[in-house]
């Protein structure tokens, strides 16, 4: 189990992540929701173990991440929210790096990456180098390095942007497969559609403060709101959005 | 020579060499290039001219000093403005591959991404980041003194004194790489 206790990130002073709780548990995919600004992404770069907290635990299975960060860091695949990669090598290149790095190997690792650049439909552009590739095939790339070890913790930051239609449906289903295989899955997104369909729990995020954290079913009955979008709307949306879009759309037309 | 290093180089953990030829090859600020550039090419069309410079100016001194009676006093003078002129080139290449790779000798956010993630201690990617700025740093200094360093110590005083004047001579042009 993935487990967050009282963690806060300040930047110059100005909490950015402020006194975070929640836990994801295996078997589980736990959405985490807030709008732009609101701390996602700090609070995925703290659990990764990119930046360090200003205070607070983050415990995975019981222990300490900072206690054995490397050995912590074995048991876990990232998918960024950025997709920043190695321009000047090709993706099989750059997988082969990975893999390399993680210290898997070498002819399963081989075969593994052949195999999921099949799957992912990019097994044609292989050798190409990742320079000339799309968002959505750089997208596939950062996907296929973090499950190629096949971690415990899966931790996944806005996955589908830049993703077609059919690639998205399939990473959907993925979600839900790695989750069912016991795996702790958190799932951070702003397409509130998907977390409803792939999620169990949510944990939405306000301000840099968490504002729910429960199942959707029990979130729907405790507020008696119809959809994830709705509570969504209710928690940590403060302006009225139709309200707003008329005003742009004034603004442009004057 | 070649099966030597590369059994040196496998006594080296494996995270050490995959990060090391990473940086290696993108000593070279690769957003400065076009799609197709090849790095290695690139160091090694580099690495050619540097070579073809010192052999050509190695050629023009025993050309010269053929010309010129062996007296010492005669020699003396050519040998000292070649060295200084070759430490002078020196600088100016060390200067100039500083500045090239400056932005590739830290890491930067792209390997704050890509590396922060992977099981990889911070301490082994500093030591492939050096290892490779020193790497291309020591390519450009021995392409361009290798011919020069030989040619010149054989005009100097001779095969008898080789050894010494060779080690003296790279002993400086390390000195003045450091400075």
């Amino acid at each position: 189990m993935l487990e967050l206790r009282r963690v806060s990130k300040y930047f110059s002073g100005i909490p950015a992540v402020d006194d975070v709780s929640f836990s994801a548990r295996p078997g589980e995919v736990t959405g985490y929701l807030g709008p732009n600004g609101s701390g996602k992404s700090t609070t995925m770069k703290m659990i990764t173990g990119l930046i360090e907290m200003t205070a607070g635990e983050i415990l995975f299975e019981g222990k300490p991440i900072q206690h054995d960060l490397i050995g912590y860091k074995r048991r876990m695949g990232y998918v960024p929210e950025e997709p920043y990669l190695y321009n000047h090598l090709s993706g099989a290149e750059y997988l082969t790096m990975v893999a390399q790095l993680r210290d898997l190997p070498e002819r399963e690792s081989v075969e593994q990456i052949e195999e999921l650049l099949q799957l992912l439909s990019l097994h044609g552009d292989r050798h190409a180098s990742i320079s000339g590739y799309s968002k959505g095939m750089r997208q596939k790339v950062l996907i296929a390095a973090a499950l190629l070890h096949n971690p415990d913790l899966v931790l996944l930051d806005e996955p589908f942007s830049g993703l077609d239609v059919g690639s998205a449906l399939i990473l959907r289903s993925l979600i839900q497969e790695l989750a069912a295989r016991g795996k702790v899955v958190l799932f951070s997104s702003h397409e509130l559609d998907t977390v409803e369909r792939v999620s169990s729990r949510v944990a939405i995020l306000h301000r840099g403060k968490i504002v729910a954290d429960d199942s959707i079913a029990s979130l729907r009955s405790l507020m008696e709101l119809p959809s994830l979008e709705a509570i969504f709307s209710q928690l940590a949306v403060e302006q009225d959005s139709d309200a707003m879009a008329r005003q742009i759309a004034d603004l442009i037309h004057a | 020579m070649k099966r030597v290093l590369s059994s040196v180089a496998k006594k080296l953990p494996l995270q050490f060499r995959v990060l090391y030829r990473q940086f290696l090859l993108r000593v070279v600020d690769l957003e400065a290039l076009s799609i197709e550039a090849d790095v290695t090419k690139l160091l090694g069309q580099m690495a050619g001219i540097l070579i073809l410079y010192s052999v050509l100016t190695t050629l023009g001194l025993l050309m010269a000093t053929g010309r010129l009676s062996t007296a010492a006093a005669d020699l003396g003078p050519l040998i000292w403005r070649t060295q200084q002129s070759f430490l002078s080139t020196t600088m100016l290449v060390a200067g100039l591959m500083a500045v090239i790779s400056w932005d590739n000798i830290f890491p930067d956010r792209r390997d704050a991404m890509v590396l922060g993630p992977l099981p990889v201690r911070p301490l082994t990617i500093l030591l492939a980041k050096t290892a490779a700025a020193g790497a291309v740093l020591g390519i450009a200094v021995l392409s361009l003194n290798l011919a020069m360093s030989i040619g010149l110590c054989l005009v100097a005083r001779g095969i008898p004194y080789f050894p010494g004047n060779f080690a003296a001579y790279w002993l400086t042009t390390r000195s003045c790489r450091r400075w």
